[in-house]
């Protein structure tokens, strides 16, 4: 995680919204807590600041081009500075 | 506790709080029959499709507003009702534990942001805000309130707000509502105007002040001092309950007064009318109100319509307005939109200048299918009563003639389809830009009147945004530029023997009213209840002496010079008038 304001309102709902273009199951897992990507309560529990690591992982199809499109997104810090 | 803001709309009420979007909703728990359970899912299910249509709507106004953390936020909320966890969690916790919704969500959401609490750090409590503030929005459509439906009040009662937009007053249950108070706002900002419009009183401004005003606490609203009187006790409420009285006596004899003529002590007359919004308030104006009406502002019958209202339903509601007036008349002025008034469902763009943007005339020539069609339903009532066009936010020759060019092309459109209306309808503009102003005398000349809407020309005058309380003191109608640039106005007017009105607030205030007569304008419109005052003001007044006033205050370098003259010859006839 490595915008500055963590995962507030706009990262979550980029999330998600990127999420839900894929067929596949996607999660979200900090320190034992494994969130939904598909659902914006899900993430917010993970209550992640800056700094904080993230697994992402994908069962389906098009697995690997969800956590691709992810995984930019996160590395581009959601557009933020 | 007294709370002070500005009074803006006189009177005293006394009153309950009802806030509108209170951010405490209290649910009560009740176990649920076995049978009962599909219909609570069911209720719940029609309470979340609510919430959401009604974030969308608060969403686009964010975005057309160019506020992009509320966006966020917003957008957040949607997607959150979109997830389907919530539903199904609530859904399936109804079911188990045979509860009501409302109590079922209320715990469920607590939990989730004592979850969220435990789990991250301060940042994280402003999320779980975000959350509550979804939940209370749903709990309102559970419970049969509603967060900004205004629509049915249970009872007489002081509306309290952030602020009020058009779009939260247009479909306002007016009999129910005793007084306005808001933390935003000045004398010339939506919640100002409708308040006068109402005859209620108001106060704005309030500011941050406003949290210690919970739902259903008791209240007395002075408009006149711009005081809020919170739980007030009893010794307080008694002396409001006399002003209360002495107010209802006053009036009661400026009504009695209110059918004769707006006549000077010297014989000089002046026409009085009425500002008004919607059709239903020409059925509802008491006899004493009675007049032509003065400015019709067409731009709220797009609001509460709700999309962009047809050429049929333009031409009924007018025809209503001027069948009803009859045998006065009535001036429609086409769509002003922009500047504050924004219509969610046109597309207009986001501008960082809107008051200098595309607004009024400017739009309608831009969109000029929108225009046509309101020109054509406005002729086609002018078949039926005395009824005048007023184009507003004239700014320069050409625009005069496009606008003008329009016009005529509509009629001969009306013409050929054998359409009955009034080809010889009197076409006026609104004078509020400086630049209309100087060229009055060359503007004149292709016009039968001038309206001038002095709230817009005073802030563009000053160049001052009204509605920005650092700054507002600039916002000074007695600025001797002001005064000489409407002297300028009057003098091209009576040149080419075209009348000229005023339909800003300029012309519904005791304090100006001298200044305004001596100028020698024709004709004043304003909110129906200021009528018998100004009415009763006029009688008192000698020409002579009023254009005695317009050359010192002309002569005067500054606004408070002014104001000076103006409270010392209002003062003299009649001092209760004038606030403190």
């Amino acid at each position: 995680m490595q915008n500055q304001l963590g995962l507030h309102a706009r990262p979550v709902t980029l999330i998600v919204r990127l999420a839900k273009t894929f067929a596949s199951h996607i999660s979200i897992e900090r320190a034992g807590t494994v969130s939904d990507a598909k659902s914006v309560m899900a993430i917010l529990l993970l209550a992640a600041e800056m700094g904080t690591e993230l697994t992402i992982t994908a069962e389906g199809h098009d697995a690997e081009e969800a956590i691709a499109a992810l995984e930019q997104l996160f590395a581009n810090k959601f557009d933020e500075k | 506790m007294i709370l002070s803001g500005t009074g803006v709309s006189p009177g005293t009420v006394i009153g309950k709080a009802v806030v509108v979007g209170a951010s405490v909703v209290s649910v009560r728990e009740h176990e649920l029959a076995a049978t009962q359970v599909d219909d609570e899912i069911a209720r719940f299910r029609s309470a979340l499709s609510r919430a959401h249509a009604e974030l969308e709507e608060l969403r686009e106004r964010a975005r057309q507003e160019g506020n992009q953390d509320l966006v966020d936020i917003l957008e957040m909320q949607v997607m959150v009702i979109e997830d389907g966890m919530l539903l199904e969690s609530v859904s399936d916790r109804i079911r188990n534990e045979r509860r009501n919704a409302g109590f079922i969500l209320k715990s469920y959401v607590d939990e989730f942001c004592e979850r969220l609490a435990q789990a991250g750090n301060a940042f994280f409590a402003e999320r779980t805000s975000d959350i509550q503030d979804l939940a209370t929005r749903i709990l309102r459509k559970l419970i049969g309130g509603e967060s900004t439906d205004l629509s049915h009040l249970p009872e007489p009662c002081v509306l309290i707000a952030h602020d009020l937009s058009p779009s939260d007053t247009a479909g306002m249950d007016r009999a129910n509502v005793l007084a306005f108070v808001t933390g935003m706002g000045s004398r010339t900002s939506h919640t100002a105007i409708m308040a006068r419009a109402l005859g209620i009183p108001a106060v704005v401004g309030v500011g941050e002040a406003l949290a210690n005003v919970s739902d259903g606490i008791a209240l007395v609203v002075d408009g006149t001092q711009g005081r809020v009187v919170v739980s007030p006790d009893e010794a307080t409420l008694a002396l409001y309950r006399d002003r209360i009285r002495e107010e209802t006596a006053w009036r009661a004899k400026l009504e009695a007064n209110a059918l004769l003529p707006a006549e000077t002590r010297d014989g000089f007359h002046v026409s009085v009318a009425a500002n008004i919004e919607l059709p239903e308030e020409v059925e509802r104006l008491a006899p004493a109100h009675r007049v032509g009406i003065g400015l019709f502002r067409t731009e709220f019958l797009f609001v509460k319509g709700g999309s962009i209202s047809d050429e049929e339903k333009q031409y009924a509601a007018y025809r209503r307005v001027a069948e009803a007036i009859r045998p006065y008349s009535v001036i429609f002025r086409t769509l002003d939109i922009g500047g504050d008034k924004f219509l969610s469902h046109l597309d207009v763009p986001v501008e960082i200048n809107p008051f200098l943007g595309m607004r009024a005339i400017r739009f309608c020539l831009r969109r000029e299918d929108i225009f046509r069609s309101q020109l054509r339903a406005i002729l086609r009532a002018s078949a039926h009563g005395k009824v005048r066009v007023l184009f507003p936010m004239i700014t320069t020759m050409e625009e005069l003639q496009s606008t003008l060019a329009i016009l005529e092309d509509v009629k001969a459109e009306l013409e050929r389809q054998g359409i009955p209306h009034n080809p010889d309808l009197d076409v006026g503009i609104m004078i509020e830009v400086p630049a209309a102003a100087m060229i009055a005398d060359k503007l004149a000349q292709h016009v039968d009147f001038f309206s001038i809407g002095t709230n817009d020309l005073v802030q563009y005058m000053m160049a001052v945004d009204r509605s920005n309380p650092d700054i507002s003191y600039l916002y000074q109608p007695g600025h001797p530029s002001v005064i000489r640039l409407l002297d300028r106005v009057v003098r091209a007017a009576n040149e080419y023997g075209r009348w000229v009105g005023i339909c800003g607030e300029m012309a519904a205030e005791p304090l100006f009213l001298p200044l305004v007569l001596g100028l020698g304008i024709h004709e004043l419109s304003m909110s129906p209840v200021a009528i018998p005052v100004i009415k009763d003001l006029v009688r008192d007044i000698n020409m002579l002496e009023a254009e005695e006033l317009v050359s010192q205050a002309m002569d005067c370098g500054s606004a408070e010079e002014v104001t000076k003259l103006c409270r010392a010859f209002v003062g003299r006839i009649a001092p209760h008038l004038l606030p403190e």
